[in-house]
């Protein structure tokens, strides 16, 4: 079944009354515009802003602004350093894209960032992997400046899975890790809050932001 | 009559709604499913979500201080638990508490209080409360204070806070549901039965249905400042965490979100909700929203209905969605006003908190 993305019209409620012969055509469009809410509109998605420090020594501690200067700080302490993002998946959530923002500084070391799907039972960071994942690097993958600053302010820049459906290589697998795509998720851990666990090499998160991948087209 | 769902749904058979067909019952039932299905679980996905680095978000306070504002969409009047996950440690064997105030429109208020348990940063676990609404309230949206408190001579760190509501499960209640102003009338199954007629009543009811889980909000973005940081550490490694949209924010500081087309047909809207803090009496100023100039003139939550007035992103092509930047516009408006180091959080008004609601 295509699956829209609008929200079409509906069939007039008077067709739906006594004494109507009500057409297949009727039936079609509550079925296209139910199909529109529970697999595009109501995909889950989770849009996460990464505060960092606002202390500068231009200003002291303002507390404005979580990037200065149109960048973000690479700290020295960013080294394998790991973030736990939450998110609530839907029954849906057969596959994840991520889309993060960061700032990269090439001359505090190698710029990476790894992600990977876990489950969350018993709260645990530590949970069973669902997908090991994927890495992105630079400079195939990554924007990185070499900004021989200390601790560097590089502009902002994207990162993206894709959206596409890619075989993956091997999810139970940790070495080497696949190229950037979506995340999968297993049948029997959609619906569960998931932990998405990101680590970056010499590099800054600001946001990230994960997405449901809408399906054009899903066999009933 | 039970008004059951099954999770995953199943789609109807689109070649079997065409013409020259029967219309079956494997058709209706699945319809029917297909909209308890998505009233019980729509939009249960996350509606807070936000990350803090390390000692940023840092409390030294033995006794509970306001720290952030968040605004969460209310789905409808069945869902009545929000699940709040917290990341966050504390150096010491006692443990630190944050509670989390949820204040609906008539001002009652529901709390729950999380210990936090870990003793660094990802040591262990992250530890989650609920949330319980008992009473019947109007309105679609409510405020989300989280306070901190850490034992004495210790410090609380906060990493990230995650909050959603609980989906509901199979069958849904009984009798008429409501969504603030807005009726879900849940379908039986039994009724949908091959010894069943197909009833005026199932069209009609269907196509309210459809409006009212329309009209259903998602959270597109959700962003607090953190008030009143504190730590015995010096202000160069802590307790300095954004408690205002300022300067370095404006390129990147949205979020790339689905807007379907016949939004605006249908009659829906989107809506920005903005908290304000330190304005004085008679103090204002404006900034820009997907091309929308907001004017804030009070301290506090306002909202906002939005016009869509923007090009669509790149990004639509990869998502196979019309994706609009969901947050602040990058526009000398902003970029010389709430943007600028030359309006900080200590001498004017400033914004402290930012949801934008869309559905």
């Amino acid at each position: 079944m295509l699956i829209p993305s609008a929200y079409r019209q509906t069939p007039s409620e008077q067709g739906c009354y006594n004494g109507q012969i009500v057409m297949g055509g009727a039936l079609s469009q509550m079925a296209s515009a139910l199909a529109q809410l529970s697999h595009c509109k109501f995909l889950g998605e989770a849009h996460y802003q990464v505060s960092h420090t606002t202390y500068s020594t231009l200003w002291g501690a303002e507390q404005f602004g979580a990037r200065l200067n149109g960048g973000t700080r690479v700290r020295t302490t960013y080294k394998t350093y790991e973030y736990n993002f939450l998110y609530q998946s839907t029954a849906l959530s057969e596959r994840l894209a991520l889309l993060m923002v960061y700032g990269a500084d090439y001359s505090a070391g190698n710029v990476s960032i790894k992600a990977e799907a876990r489950a969350t039972g018993s709260n645990s960071y530590t949970g069973t992997v669902l997908d090991y994942g994927i890495e992105f690097t630079a400079p195939t993958y990554l924007t990185a400046l070499s900004t021989p600053l200390g601790e560097a302010v590089p502009s902002d820049q994207w990162a993206f899975t894709g959206c596409r459906s890619v075989a993956v290589g091997n999810p139970l697998s940790t070495d080497p890790l696949d190229r950037p795509r979506p995340l999968v998720i297993p049948s029997a851990n959609r619906g569960e809050l998931l932990n998405i666990k990101i680590t970056v090499n010499s590099l800054s998160l600001v946001a990230v932001h994960i997405y449901d991948v809408y399906q054009l087209q899903v066999t009933p | 009559m039970s008004n059951s769902f099954t999770s995953t749904p199943t789609l109807v058979d689109p070649s079997r709604l065409t013409a020259g067909q029967t219309i079956r019952t494997t058709e209706v039932v699945r319809l029917a499913d297909l909209q308890n299905y998505i009233f019980a679980t729509g939009g249960t996905h996350n509606v807070v979500s936000q990350m803090f680095d390390d000692l940023c978000f840092i409390q030294d306070s033995t006794t509970y201080v306001r720290m952030c504002e968040w605004m969460v969409p209310l789905l409808s009047k069945e869902h009545d638990s929000l699940v709040i996950n917290v990341s966050g440690y504390c150096p010491t064997a006692a443990n630190a508490t944050a509670r989390f105030t949820l204040t609906m429109d008539d001002s009652t208020t529901y709390t729950t209080e999380i210990s936090i348990t870990d003793s660094n940063r990802y040591n262990s676990v992250f530890n989650q409360g609920t949330i319980s609404i008992t009473g019947s309230h109007t309105g679609d949206t409510a405020e989300l204070l989280m306070e901190l408190k850490a034992p004495s001579g210790q410090e609380a760190v906060i990493l990230g806070v995650q909050a959603n509501w609980q989906p509901l499960t199979s069958p849904l209640s009984t009798g008429t549901l409501q969504a603030d102003t807005l009726s879900y009338i849940p379908q039986g199954q039994t009724r949908q039965g091959a010894d069943k007629p197909l009833s005026s009543r199932f069209g009609v009811e269907t196509l309210a249905n459809i409006n009212t889980l329309r009209a259903r909000g998602r959270v597109l973005l959700n962003w607090s400042g953190v008030e009143g940081a504190s730590s015995a550490l010096a202000i160069t490694v802590a307790a300095a965490p954004p408690r205002a949209i300022g300067p370095g924010d404006l390129p990147t500081f949205y979020s790339p979100a689905a807007v379907f087309s016949g939004t605006v047909e249908e009659g829906l809207t989107l809506k920005a909700y903005v908290n304000a803090q330190n304005l004085g009496v008679g103090d204002s100023f404006e900034f820009i929203v997907m091309g929308n100039t907001l004017t804030i003139s009070a301290n506090g939550w306002a909202e906002f209905e939005l016009d869509l007035m923007q090009d669509e992103l790149e990004l639509s092509d990869q998502f196979g969605l019309s994706m609009y930047r969901a947050g602040l516009d990058q526009r000398n408006a902003n970029i010389n006003g709430i943007a600028s180091p030359t309006y900080p959080p200590s001498t004017t008004g400033y914004v402290a908190g930012l949801c934008i609601i869309g559905v």
